[in-house]
């Protein structure tokens, strides 16, 4: 077992346990802590996960933002007098655990099996940007700019792959290649190509998967349009707010 | 053992599994509005820890992409949620979701 199993295994238990606290809490304010809880080990979690973004705004967005307005509105009620039996015995309450525990039973069979089965489908013929053959092992660290560029006409060819004709010229700029003339076999051609890819890419430093950059290019050119679609979603959500606070029957009703 | 102990992919998608369940538990069995606000705060995670668990394990950015815009449309649903909350406990001095039905303008 290594330190990413142990990891996962502890940040996966304390998920769960404050989750089912979040739920059979008698107390709102009690069941928005653990509710933070899950959420920071999850922020975790994307940490070993390699979505540094996503992990810094999890704990700031979740955990932060969305936990204060909950703990503050929890705060505004008056708590005392609530006394509801969250577990008690009907059939009514039966069907509705049953049902979640069939819906988990669905989920947990369904991704166990449903990933083994594709790790056997793919064994063998896998394509950069589909799911790896060997769904054990995450593609870590740095990644050829070709998976994470997003389309074919955006990515730079000439790093991805020269051809062969490319490859000796450009050697032959950098005086690597002494007889340029020579007449080259196949296998020569291929470790020419390898080495000016390798040269010509060292350039430009390959981002690191997950990193801030990778994610920001996708978002603010792949994924414009939602961007700016959930910039007007928030607005919308603002204007709703304080309409609602300001209605009859609102926090800030006025005459 | 050692195959279920060794994290894969399916490991994340069964602890998000388990999550998104306890979440669907959560808002049938409370009555209080905001404790189900939390859970489905809760079934939310559970899908970002899918989306992130498989953007890891095929290479490809976007389930991050996703991750963002679903904690923004979370924060937006958190927001209004908690104000139609608040407008139900000034008229009826509980967050019972059976007093949700008798809201209106």
């Amino acid at each position: 077992m290594t330190i990413d199993d142990i990891l996962f295994h502890a940040f996966a238990f304390v998920a769960v346990i404050s989750a089912l606290l979040v739920i059979f809490n008698k107390n709102p304010v009690y069941s928005a802590l653990f509710l933070a809880l899950c959420m920071s080990v999850l922020g975790a979690m994307f940490f070993t996960l390699n979505a540094y973004f996503v992990a810094v705004a999890q704990i700031t967005v979740y955990a932060g933002a969305v936990m204060v307005l909950f703990v503050m509105v929890v705060m505004l009620f008056d708590l005392k007098r609530e006394s509801e039996e969250i577990l008690k015995f009907s059939p009514v309450t039966t069907a509705k655990v049953l049902a979640a525990a069939l819906l988990c039973g669905f989920l947990v069979g369904t991704s166990w099996l449903g990933v083994t089965a594709v790790k056997d489908h793919l064994a063998g013929q896998v394509a950069p940007g589909t799911l790896s053959a060997d769904l054990e092992k995450p593609i870590d660290g740095k990644i050829p700019k070709s998976i994470i560029s997003l389309s074919a006409e955006d990515s730079d060819e000439s790093t991805i792959k020269a051809t062969p004709e490319e490859a000796r010229e450009l050697l032959n700029k950098m005086g690597g290649n002494p007889n340029p003339d020579e007449d080259l076999t196949a296998a020569e051609d291929a470790k020419l190509v390898e080495k000016a890819t390798a040269t010509e890419s060292k350039g430009e430093p390959i981002e690191e998967f997950g990193s801030t950059v990778t994610l920001s290019r996708a978002l603010f050119s792949k994924f414009v349009f939602a961007f700016e679609a959930v910039s007007a979603l928030l607005l919308v959500a603002i204007v709703g707010a304080v309409a609602l606070a300001r209605s009859k029957g609102g926090t800030h009703h006025v005459g | 053992m050692a195959t279920v102990m060794h994290v894969g992919l399916n490991h994340y998608l069964v602890l998000s599994a388990l999550l998104f369940s306890i979440g669907v538990l959560g808002v049938l069995l409370r009555k209080n509005a905001i404790v189900i606000l939390m859970s489905i705060e809760l079934m939310l995670n559970a899908v970002n820890l899918d989306f992130v668990a498989f953007s890891k394990y095929s290479g490809n950015i976007d389930g991050q992409a996703m991750v963002f815009f679903v904690m923004t449309i979370a924060a937006a649903e958190a927001a209004v949620g908690l104000a139609i909350a608040v407008a139900v406990f000034k008229r009826f001095k509980e967050v019972n979701i059976s007093y949700f039905e008798k809201l209106k303008g």
